[in-house]
């Protein structure tokens, strides 16, 4: 009787934060959060600054994140879903449920046209195509991360851009 | 928040996967609390009572 009757209590809204939260556990990554491995969904309201309220709840759940990065967007069920990457240390909220990182291909349509099915998978391998990106155009985000982070990212540099790197 | 049948405890259940137990006052408190701190929702007692159920 206690959910037969009526789907879990969710998230609602025009504009809802889709959060994966990334680890790396020796050399593997990780998914984890306060929903697990599964994605944290919390809701963006008009007064909201979505990227504040990601950096306010990572912290006050799991401890102050070594990078939030606002990584994809697509149209959800009641409006939009704004997709984001937390990295949180090795030893940061360890006791949550975590599952490694497997690679996938990415969603894909016409030049002009949104893939029309989105896997978590897809959205999680973009968004660590886009940090690995970052990491080697963007100071902030090469410091924050460790070599053994830059090293497993460098995996997901495309193959023929890797020699441009550092 | 015992996993034992009491009388008189609602749950609810949050798509996160966490369940809240609680008498009526207890649970309107704990799933506020949840849903605030985890979700940046905003649930008032009515609604939080609309989603519980008796524990079974």
């Amino acid at each position: 009787m206690e959910s037969a009757d009526r789907p879990p209590w969710g998230t609602e809204g025009p504009v809802q934060a889709e959060v994966f939260v990334v680890r790396l556990r020796g050399d593997r990554l990780e998914l984890t959060g306060p929903c697990g491995p599964d994605a944290w969904y919390i809701e963006s309201h008009a007064e909201d600054d979505p990227m504040e309220l990601v950096k306010r709840l990572s912290t006050n759940l799991m401890g102050p994140p070594l990078l939030v990065h606002s990584t994809s967007w697509r149209r959800g069920a009641s409006g939009v879903i704004l997709s984001f990457l937390v990295v949180v240390g090795e030893d940061q909220a360890s006791e949550l449920a975590s599952v490694p990182i497997g690679r996938a291909e990415l969603a894909r349509n016409t030049a002009a046209d949104a893939a029309t099915g989105i896997a978590t998978a897809q959205v999680v391998e973009h968004a660590l195509r886009h940090v690995a990106w970052l990491a080697q155009d963007d100071e902030a985000v090469r410091a924050a991360l460790s070599p053994a982070w830059l090293a497993v990212l460098a995996n997901y540099v495309p193959e023929p851009f890797r020699h441009l790197g550092r | 928040m015992s996993k034992q049948p009491r009388d008189g405890v609602l749950v609810v259940h949050c798509a996160c996967g966490v369940v809240m137990r609680g008498t009526e006052s207890e649970l309107v408190v704990i799933v506020q609390k949840h849903a605030l701190e985890s979700h940046n929702m905003k649930a008032t007692r009515e609604e939080v009572l609309s989603r519980a159920r008796p524990e079974s």
